[in-house]
């Protein structure tokens, strides 16, 4: 797929753990992984919301197209 | 998400299902198998034993070898019958495990369609070649025959496994949605 996942970025930036992450937002661990690795089909506006919304960013600097 | 009561409903009737399964597999299925066997092996050793049949598929002036063969072949088809109703069998094990879209399932559905249909086909085959050889009389039922009804749920089957593969899809992708 040619859409990265820079939350790995994002979490280094903001010195931010992914349990930590999880625990804000209400997912489990697991699936942060799933959205980590980019093995994620779909993410949901309101995960989405969360995520942006704990680490004071926007959805693209979460999000990236890479043409394929 | 299925509510506890929704659940119990689907079990209950799956029980009743499988309860149904089961009596005809022990009751029917298994003496058929064995009694249908005995009864093959029996008559290539005495024929005589086929001259108490009556049926209106053949006249009793009928010569032996075409009665052996008639029920050899009767007894392939109830033996492909009784194969289709084990492997329903085995599937609905994989309901009560809670994995209806198991890939077993899908190729078995798929299998047991591609079964009654060749089934089926296979039977109404024997039926006219029988019908024309033995009574002269040429003969299709194309109304509202169990032939056709076993080609439908033959078809029925192989949908019913496509509509699974999809929904398994389904399923697969709404777990990967974050």
């Amino acid at each position: 797929m040619g859409i990265l996942i820079n939350l790995d970025v994002q979490l280094e930036k903001r010195n931010m753990k992914s349990y930590e992450l999880a625990e804000r937002i209400g997912i489990t661990t697991a699936n942060l992984s799933i959205l980590k690795t980019g093995k994620a089909r779909a993410i949901r506006f309101s995960t989405l919301e969360a995520i942006c919304k704990i680490l004071e960013c926007q959805p693209g600097d979460i999000l990236e197209y890479v043409p394929e | 998400m299925l509510s506890l009561n929704d659940n119990l409903i689907i079990m209950r009737k799956l029980i009743v299902l499988k309860t149904v399964i089961d009596f005809i597999w022990i009751v029917s299925c298994i003496p058929s198998l064995i009694f249908g066997f005995g009864w093959i092996i029996y008559m290539f050793f005495d024929s005589s034993i086929l001259g108490i049949v009556e049926s209106d598929i053949f006249s009793s002036e009928s010569p032996f070898w075409q009665k052996q063969l008639i029920f050899l072949l009767i007894y392939a088809i109830a033996c492909g019958f009784i194969y289709a109703i084990f492997l329903f069998r085995k599937t609905l094990r994989f309901f009560q495990k809670r994995k209806p879209f198991d890939d077993y399932v899908i190729k078995t559905y798929n299998l047991i369609g591609k079964l009654l249909i060749v089934l089926s086909v296979f039977s109404t085959a024997l039926m006219f070649v029988v019908k024309l050889i033995f009574s002269s009389k040429m003969f299709l039922n194309l109304g509202f025959s169990p032939y056709l009804l076993l080609m439908c749920l033959g078809f029925f089957f192989m949908v019913l496994s496509e509509s699974f593969k999809i929904a398994k899809h389904a399923k697969h992708d709404s777990e990967l949605t974050i």
